[in-house]
């Protein structure tokens, strides 16, 4: 019997127990733009993205027999990918070279996080562009689990349980994180 | 702070809460060839992956080419090695068949009183008979 991806994974969210690599690839375009956006938020840096959407991927594939359906495929894969933007981070700070990589790419994203000219959507309206910027650079000065945090509540709108579930904490470490979080920004947005 | 503080969800005014979404969603998108050559990208790794050696493998593998190197770096350089003169072994070898030959073959004629006296003086009762022999020999 051929596993129809689509439909199990919109119906059930859960991940089968043969999953052939077609199927797969049924998931890979389900989630991949998701992924990618936590990554690029996370990290800053469209190539680091890129590149570590598909390790992301890889991952989940190689490691798919030890997938016991406790979580959905969204929560493991979002497990999976904050793991390693947090990896990549921590690997990023470690060496001088690298570190100089980085100051390359936030030279990349500022180019990236430049107003764009249309296309402009109504809540863009709403806020001047020069406030929305300073609350991303507020989110970039978070620690990493309140980031984490902030990026999976405001950005992919999760529930707590489930931002608990992919960073494999409490819900109330979440939401005290998450308090601090917002508490942080909202003194941006007050000023 | 108690943890009554965060009785209450910690939100963002909805405004900047919808803004913050927008931005990020508008931020990451791309056009769908994009998103079809990192497709590509995932399968030419997992194509990569599947033929790749056994972790396992590799970690042994990457364990013993450190050992021989660590072998390599640390072992003298400037001593040669140990070599025996084969010369001079053969030399040895060659007096010690001489002997040998020599022993086997008897004592000379020359030696032989030497011998007589060797043997007599190594058993008393022999040296008796020898010295009897040679007084009747003088007399």
């Amino acid at each position: 019997m051929s596993l129809s991806l689509p439909a199990l994974a919109s119906q059930t969210d859960e991940w089968p127990t043969a999953l052939a690599a077609a199927d797969f690839e049924q998931i890979v375009r389900r989630y991949q733009r998701k992924i990618y956006r936590v990554m690029l938020v996370m990290l800053k840096s469209p190539e680091d993205a890129d590149n570590l959407t598909q390790e992301c991927f890889l991952r989940a594939y190689t490691s798919m027999h030890r997938f016991r359906g406790e979580c959905s495929v969204q929560t493991w894969l979002l497990r999976i990918a904050v793991n390693l933007a947090r990896d990549h981070v921590r690997n990023r700070r470690a060496g001088f070279w690298k570190r100089l990589l980085r100051l390359e790419d936030d030279g990349v994203v500022k180019e990236e996080r430049e107003p764009s000219s249309g296309g402009a959507s109504p809540e863009h309206g709403l806020l001047a562009r020069e406030q929305l910027n300073a609350v991303w650079r507020v989110v970039d000065q978070l620690s990493a689990r309140q980031k984490e945090v902030f990026v999976l509540r405001f950005v992919e709108e999760m529930e707590l349980k489930e931002i608990a579930d992919v960073l494999n904490l409490r819900t109330g470490t979440v939401k005290a994180q998450l308090f601090r979080a917002v508490t942080r920004v909202r003194e941006q947005v007050r000023r | 702070m108690s943890v009554h503080d965060f009785d209450n969800m910690p939100e963002l005014p909805g405004e900047l809460a919808a803004a913050l979404r927008a931005d990020a969603v508008e931020r990451s998108e791309r056009p769908d060839e994009f998103w079809s050559r990192q497709r590509s990208g995932i399968r030419a790794r997992m194509h990569g992956q599947s033929h790749r050696r056994p972790h396992g493998i590799r970690l042994a593998l990457a364990g013993a080419a450190l050992i021989f190197l660590a072998v390599l770096l640390t072992a003298p350089a400037g001593r040669p090695p140990q070599v025996v003169p084969q010369a001079k072994v053969d030399a040895d070898q060659q007096l010690l068949l001489a002997v040998e030959h020599a022993l086997a073959m008897g004592t000379p004629e020359a030696l032989e009183p030497l011998t007589l006296l060797v043997e007599s003086g190594s058993n008393p009762h022999d040296s008796e008979t020898i010295s009897n022999k040679e007084r009747r020999n003088e007399n």
